[in-house]
């Protein structure tokens, strides 16, 4: 009885409770959908990088040079030199090395130039290698491997022939048509940021500055190639107890300013740079909460004015003053618990909807799955706010029980 | 059931100008038909409210079917209020947005029997038959009714748990004389079915001319409005 009251008078007053749970699924999807995000955010990043021991490039922050050679975020200062490349690669403690070398785009994805080494020793998540869903590895100057969501996304095939632009825009009026490139194989999805790139040779990447006259036709027929200048190295040691070792010899080196870092210590300094935003965004979301909870207890406190007369009439039948009280407050939780599913399913569609927006926008991979323990308790901590926010209606309406 | 009022004194606490009601020795034997009439604003419906036991008394005693209301806790007095007492008001004698159904049920629901069972179902169906009320009203939310059919119901629902006390707070004055005489005799004859005592109370003289026994309100109360 007591369950179907509550119900039925909400039910009754349909204008205002819709208004009110409206209000309180916006604010819970946002602050359900920032924990959510930022935490995946966190686990993306975490996930990109595995198993590499220094990342090195040219002298630049610490993580800027995280940023743009794992993440593909922001752009690098300066390339380092072959030379440079070569006297790392010939280190004793060195076990193997990944070139890098990125500025191109396709279509708004990034050009990776690398070798072979990629294929072999990049890990990502858990010490998880790159595998192949159709094709091989890049072996010719133009050929190219795509990313999963490259692939998907401008539906490409294999043997499909694509022009590459120098630049990182969407468009750019630099486009390298003479040479176009060849897909030779396809990755598997790895929910890092390598779904959204494109890779080729080193040789692919120097085709398209090279000017047309001078090299094409040499290079393509694998004439003694070197390239001047790549843009960072992955370096796997021989024993990891050398990793400061190497760090400090690479940052010490006379002949040429190169930075070498930690992935994991970067990383740390990113969550560091991070976590004021992500207070901030935490703060900014407890607010609207707050507001949204203000609203709800404005709204009970003023349908305590119209509802005089019911309340008069319930204690007239025999319901106590607890009774009316927890009437009042049950509302108040209906009222959250339908907002708190609304918001829910609301978060887990948007984000359905969004994954692949933000995986292809920002390179970070967004599960949906939203049912974790952090949403137990942000549901607890709003459930409760909801109590105290029905309690001036509460309060007052317990004074007006008393003294009929 | 029987009422006895004893050197009652009655005032709100935000009324400090003086009290609403004083009243010496006053009583009501079981069975009775009591009419009371008086102006509005005289302390009519607080009399009620204090026989209901809604209200304590300031000073004074209060004694409902030979118990003293005054000695027992709010929940005691609610018990006893919604197992023994029927009430009806001139207007909002029934949640609106409840069914004719889920209203009467929600009295049995707080009186002490709790019987919510089958004969709970029977008896209000009975009631309503009896009250003349269409079954094609009865799961209708009770906004859709008229007043005259409010009216009833509320009667039912003041009967459905068979109380020793209706008391009954100026219930026909939304009614046409008509319709309003109609109101009395049902009421007397529910009253006859179940045994009720009544107390009723209106600013309308004119209705006494139903009753066994009548007295205005400024009779026995000592604070004249």
């Amino acid at each position: 009885m007591f369950f179907k009251i509550a119900c039925q008078s909400l039910r009754a007053r349909k204008g205002s409770v819709l208004i009110s749970v409206f209000a309180i699924t916006v604010s819970m999807m946002v602050i359900i959908g920032v924990e959510h995000i930022s935490k995946q955010a966190k686990n993306s990043f975490a996930s990109s990088v595995s198993g590499i021991d220094l990342i090195v490039g040219a002298r630049t922050s610490q993580l800027n040079l995280l940023l743009y050679s794992v993440f593909r975020i922001g752009s690098p200062t300066n390339n380092m030199s072959w030379q440079s490349y070569q006297n790392i690669e010939q280190n004793k403690a060195v076990a193997w090395t990944i070139p890098l070398s990125l500025g191109d785009s396709h279509q708004g994805y990034r050009v990776l130039g690398t070798n072979q080494n990629y294929f072999v020793h990049f890990r990502y998540r858990d010490n998880q290698a790159l595998a192949f869903a159709e094709g091989r590895e890049f072996q010719g100057t133009y050929e190219i491997v795509l990313g999963a969501s490259v692939a998907k996304k401008l539906n490409y095939q294999l043997q499909q022939s694509i022009i590459i632009a120098h630049g990182i825009g969407k468009t750019s009026f630099h486009q390298h048509d003479r040479f176009p490139f060849r897909v030779v194989g396809i990755l598997e999805p790895t929910g890092t940021p390598i779904d959204e790139t494109i890779h080729t040779s080193l040789k692919g990447i120097e085709a398209i500055h090279s000017s047309a006259s001078k090299s094409a036709n040499s290079l393509f027929n694998g004439g003694n190639f070197e390239p001047s200048a790549i843009t960072a190295v992955l370096v796997g040691l021989k024993s990891r107890m050398q990793v400061f070792g190497m760090q400090r010899q690479i940052n010490t080196n006379r002949s040429e300013p190169l930075l070498a870092i930690l992935p994991g210590v970067a990383l740390a300094e990113l969550w560091q740079a991070l976590a004021i935003l992500e207070k901030s965004l935490r703060l900014i979301s407890i607010v609207v909460v707050v507001s949204a909870t203000l609203g709800l207890s404005a709204m009970l406190l003023s349908s305590i004015d119209q509802r005089k007369e019911e309340i008069k009439l319930l204690r007239m039948v025999g319901a106590s003053p607890f009774f009316i009280c927890s009437l009042i407050e049950l509302e108040a939780v209906l009222i959250t618990l339908i907002s708190a599913l609304l918001a829910i399913f609301g978060v887990y569609f948007s984000l359905f909807g969004a994954q692949q927006y933000i995986l292809s926008a920002y390179g970070v991979i967004i599960d949906n799955n939203i049912f974790t323990y952090e949403l137990v308790a942000i549901f607890i901590g709003i459930l409760l706010l909801t109590i105290f926010a029905a309690l001036p209606a509460t309060i007052n309406t317990f004074r007006k029980v008393k003294f009929t | 059931m029987s009422i006895h009022l004893k050197n009652l004194e009655f005032c709100y606490p935000k009324n400090p100008c003086g009290a609403t009601l004083k009243i010496d020795s006053w009583s009501v034997h079981e069975g009775e038909k009591r009419f009371i009439w008086g102006d509005s604003g005289t302390g009519k419906s607080t009399l009620l409210n204090l026989i209901a036991g809604l209200l304590t008394p300031t000073v004074g005693e209060v004694i409902v079917d030979n118990q003293p209301l005054y000695s027992m806790t709010s929940t005691q007095r609610d018990k006893f209020r919604a197992s023994n007492i029927g009430y009806i008001f001139q207007r909002f004698n029934l949640i609106n947005y409840l069914s004719v159904i889920d209203n009467i049920k929600l009295a049995a629901y707080f009186s002490k029997s709790k019987k919510l069972d089958d004969t709970l179902e029977k008896r209000i169906e009975d009631l309503l038959e009896r009250l003349n009320i269409s079954p094609f009203l009865w799961q209708q939310p009770v906004e859709k009714l008229s007043v005259g059919q409010q009216q009833r119901i509320a009667i039912a629902r003041a009967f459905i748990n068979q109380p020793r006390l209706l008391i009954a707070d100026e219930p026909t004055s939304s009614l046409d004389k008509n319709a309003a005489d109609k109101f009395i005799k049902l009421l007397f004859a529910l009253c006859q079915t179940f045994q009720s005592t009544l107390l009723f109370v209106s600013h309308d003289e004119q209705l006494k001319m139903h009753f066994d026994s009548a007295q205005s309100l400024s009779s026995f109360n000592q604070v004249q409005g």
